[in-house]
């Protein structure tokens, strides 16, 4: 009998204790919950949010490959998404254009924004080689050897090997051979390692 | 601990926890935690593996390229070494660096785009409409759902939209252009003279001494590598053409069976008498000779001669003498008009003028013979051989089966092989890995010749097809390990190489003396200088080629002649003189010239922008290479 009371009394105090234990952490938990659900749902939103935006994005890229009028689908991209990559792509694509038809002071602004945008540093690198070539054609020689020097520390060998050639003409066109001499050079060599053909540069050293 | 987390699950810990404890589920979704982990990756790009599976697909892919291209040639080793295994892992990793961009970044083709590029593939069409059930049927014998395959298309489409925004935005200077214009089209104004080797090169004396100098000092170069011996049995398929006999029922009526191909074409025998037109003719003039044409016509349907008048009138010089024969007027052979005016002419028949870029033809189709069956007498050898061959064949593939069966399982000696097929085993001259001689130039009998099982365990060689009709199997006969050639062995080579090297050093001496009376202007006897082509691109022989390569790299100012010279490759010495040097003006290029340099220029920038990109993505990357599974692969290819 004592045993039936001890239980029930043991029944009863561990309810008692799990009610006490509710009413202290009880509110804790649930807004746990809460906010993990939250967290969740908010996640999965954003994420549905993104992958809409990109869709649009791709849409816009396509609309201005395919558009004979390129300048508002150009704009239309770039006001949708400056930082996207397309956007990126969609400029130097446009920097071109500008340069076929003897606009180079235009091919400057676009390339300019692109390695100025936050995009990843391979488009960047190919943005500020091509930038470059424009400053070279427009005959900028100081802003291209600025250009070129300040990207300098990029650790990827194709961009010192072409960046190494542009200086070199830029020197070779200046008159200062040894220092063309010795940036072709090097620059042949950096391309003999990668596997790259440097018949063009042999032809410039050569003459030098 | 336990108590510490209970205790403190009371209050902001618990809400923690909770939140913890969802994330991992909100970002990955449960399958993260069921995916197996027993795949060996090769590589891990970012820490995502790139699985032994994959690569053995890419590695067996370039293996059928490489058999494709090379066909009996193939050497697995082309494959199968380092660092091509090391190429094809570094493809796959850029591969997946692109992928992973491309996805992150959000490229992607369009519903639209996605849409016309489905309904645009002929494999998904049916009458040439796009079939919605032809696609699906399609889409999933390639192992996809059609879900899955969009998914692919879409993103391969938008690393194709990199791939050409990268490419087709590429730049070109055009004052780069002009520079390089001006060093092709540059001329340099220079003859050479070339001074054989200084006199006969057996007569140099060499002492030994020499020899066992150069011998001693340059051990590489009189390196014997790896060889072996090989006894080796040969099955061909004229070994068994040769014990075939067919008595002449057996001929006869494997003519009978294949008569249809012992045809002989029809033969169209014609002659013509051609008036030219030249090509600056203008009607007028075209209408005259047309005119004259029609006239012959006449005079000859009022039976003239027609061999007569070709003899005379005919422009064609090659035929005229022969009274306008052509001999038979094979198809395809002639002008398409003047074909098929033969071709719908009778015999005996003379046409009216027949129109070619040549001018006017009367054509006259002397002979017609028929397309006929040769009679048996006449083409009897030749079906005697062809059916020789064709039950050849039949028996071949079954003697080889026995072949490769007997050489399997007998595999300490070809003795069983060779005696149950009536074949000789036969004793190779000395292979190297890289090297051997008739059947051993193969560099798949090399390859099985030096497989462990061959050379370490003394086994047979699974039998290897040298081409379809010819098949053999070797076993290590002797084996000699890497070693440095006995003097003996090579000193006749050393005597050669010494007097060879005697007497382009005499050529150098005596062009080096010319050149100092050349320049002091003391030259007695007249020497005989070859002009150089003044354009580098006019360079034609290897001498010129050479002599080119030193005259464009000369510095030169203006008025002087540069006297210099040096060794070609053959030993022999030249001595140029460059006089003159003209800058090139890149407004004399051609249009062609302008536009081909542009275009290679476009398409380095295009190359040299996407392995930037490449770069540049590899190295921001965290890229592991277990280069020990790469080796386990090799392995099992060379157990296969």
């Amino acid at each position: 009998m004592n045993d039936k009371i001890d239980l029930g009394m043991a029944e009863d105090e561990d309810l008692v204790r799990a009610k006490a234990w509710w009413k202290e952490n009880g509110s804790s938990i649930i807004g746990g919950i809460l906010i993990g659900t939250t967290m969740v749902v908010g996640y999965n939103f954003w994420q549905s949010y993104q992958e809409k935006h990109a869709s649009e994005v791709a849409v816009l890229y396509e609309q201005y490959i395919q558009s004979s009028e390129s300048g508002p689908a150009l704009d239309a991209l770039l006001d949708a998404d400056d930082k996207a990559s397309y956007s990126q792509l969609a400029r130097m694509a446009a920097a071109k254009s500008a340069m076929d038809s003897g606009d180079a002071e235009q091919a400057e602004i676009l390339l300019k924004a692109v390695l100025e945008s936050k995009t990843d540093e391979g488009l960047r690198s190919v943005a500020a080689l091509r930038l470059a070539t424009v400053y070279l054609a427009n005959d900028k020689q100081e802003a291209a050897l600025n250009l070129l020097d300040a990207q300098s520390d990029k650790g990827l060998s194709l961009f010192q090997a072409r960046s190494q050639e542009l200086q070199g003409d830029i020197y070779q066109q200046n008159g200062d051979s040894d220092k063309a001499r010795a940036l072709y050079s090097s620059s042949i060599l950096v391309m003999q390692q990668l596997g790259q053909p440097a018949s063009l540069i042999q032809l410039k050293l050569d003459n030098l | 601990m336990l108590l510490t987390i209970r205790k403190k699950s009371q209050g902001w810990v618990a809400w923690l926890i909770v939140i913890i404890i969802t994330i991992p589920f909100a970002l990955f979704g449960i399958n993260s935690y069921f995916e197996g982990a027993g795949q060996i990756p090769v590589a891990t790009v970012d820490g995502e593996k790139i699985n032994a599976q994959t690569f053995e697909n890419a590695m067996e892919q370039r293996r059928r390229f490489f058999r494709a291209q090379f066909g009996s040639n193939f050497d697995p080793a082309m494959v199968d070494n380092p660092q091509f295994r090391m190429q094809v892992v570094e493809g796959l990793v850029s591969n997946r660096l692109i992928q992973t961009y491309a996805q992150k970044q959000g490229l992607r083709l369009s519903d639209d785009a996605l849409r016309a590029s489905i309904v645009s593939t002929p494999e998904f069409q049916l009458e040439g409409k796009f079939d919605e059930d032809t696609y699906r049927r399609v889409v999933s014998a390639r192992g996809y759902s059609a879900e899955g395959y969009e998914q692919q298309l879409r993103l391969s489409g938008g690393i194709g939209q990199l791939e050409n925004g990268l490419s087709d935005s590429a730049l070109v200077n055009p004052l780069e252009v002009d520079l390089l214009l001006a060093l092709t089209l540059q001329k340099r104004d220079a003859d050479y003279t070339v001074i054989a080797s200084g006199g006969e090169v057996q007569d140099e004396p060499v002492s030994d001494e020499e020899k066992r100098e150069e011998y001693a000092n340059n051990e590489a170069r009189y390196m014997q590598d790896d060889r072996l011996k090989l006894n080796y049995v040969k099955l061909t398929l004229d070994d068994i053409v040769n014990d075939i006999e067919l008595d002449e029922e057996e001929i006869e009526q494997a003519y009978e069976a294949g008569k249809g191909q012992y045809r002989k074409p029809e033969a169209r025998i014609a002659s013509h008498i051609l008036l030219g037109v030249p090509r600056s003719a203008d009607e007028a003039k075209r209408s005259a000779i047309l005119a004259k044409a029609d006239a012959l016509v006449a005079r000859l349907n009022d039976g003239e001669d027609f061999t007569a008048l070709a003899e005379e009138f005919s422009e064609d010089p090659g035929s005229k003498r022969q009274g306008g024969d052509l001999g038979i007027i094979a198809k395809g052979q002639m002008v398409p008009e003047f074909e098929e005016a033969v071709y719908s002419m009778a015999q005996g028949e003379i046409s009216a003028p027949v129109k070619t870029e040549f001018g006017y033809h009367i054509i006259k189709l002397t002979a017609l013979e028929k397309e006929s069956i040769k009679p048996y007498a006449e083409v009897k050898a030749e079906v005697e051989t062809a059916e020789k061959n064709r039950l050849a064949r039949t028996q071949f593939s079954e003697t080889a089966e026995t072949f490769r069966t007997l050489v399997f399982e007998e595999p300490d000696s070809l003795e069983a092989a060779a005696g149950a097929l009536g074949l000789k085993v036969q004793v190779s001259d000395w292979v190297t890995q890289t090297q051997g001689v008739d059947d051993f130039s193969n560099p798949r009998v090399r390859a099985a010749a030096f497989d462990s099982a061959v050379l370490n365990d003394e086994l047979n060689s699974e039998v290897i097809d040298i081409s379809d009709e010819v098949l053999i199997a070797v076993h290590k006969n002797q084996f000699e390990a890497q070693h440095v050639k006995a003097f003996a062995e090579v000193e006749a080579g050393i005597e050669a190489l010494i007097q060879q090297r005697k007497v382009a050093e005499k050529a150098k001496l005596s062009g080096e003396a010319l050149i100092a009376d050349l320049q002091q202007g003391t030259m007695q006897d007249e020497i005989n200088f070859d002009s150089l082509p003044e354009l580098r691109s006019e360079v034609t022989d290897l001498v010129q080629r050479q002599v080119a390569e030193q005259v464009f790299k000369r510095q030169w100012s203006s008025g002087e002649t540069l006297i210099e010279g040096f060794s070609l490759s053959n030993g022999d010495y030249a001595v140029y003189r460059l006089k003159g040097v003209t800058p090139g003006d890149p407004a004399m290029a051609t249009a062609e010239q302008r536009s081909q340099l542009e275009t290679q220029l476009a398409n380095r920038d295009a190359n040299n922008a996407y392995r930037l990109f490449s770069e540049s993505l590899r190295n921001s990357a965290d890229v592991e290479i277990f280069t020990s599974a790469l080796e386990d692969d090799s392995d099992t290819v060379a157990a296969q």
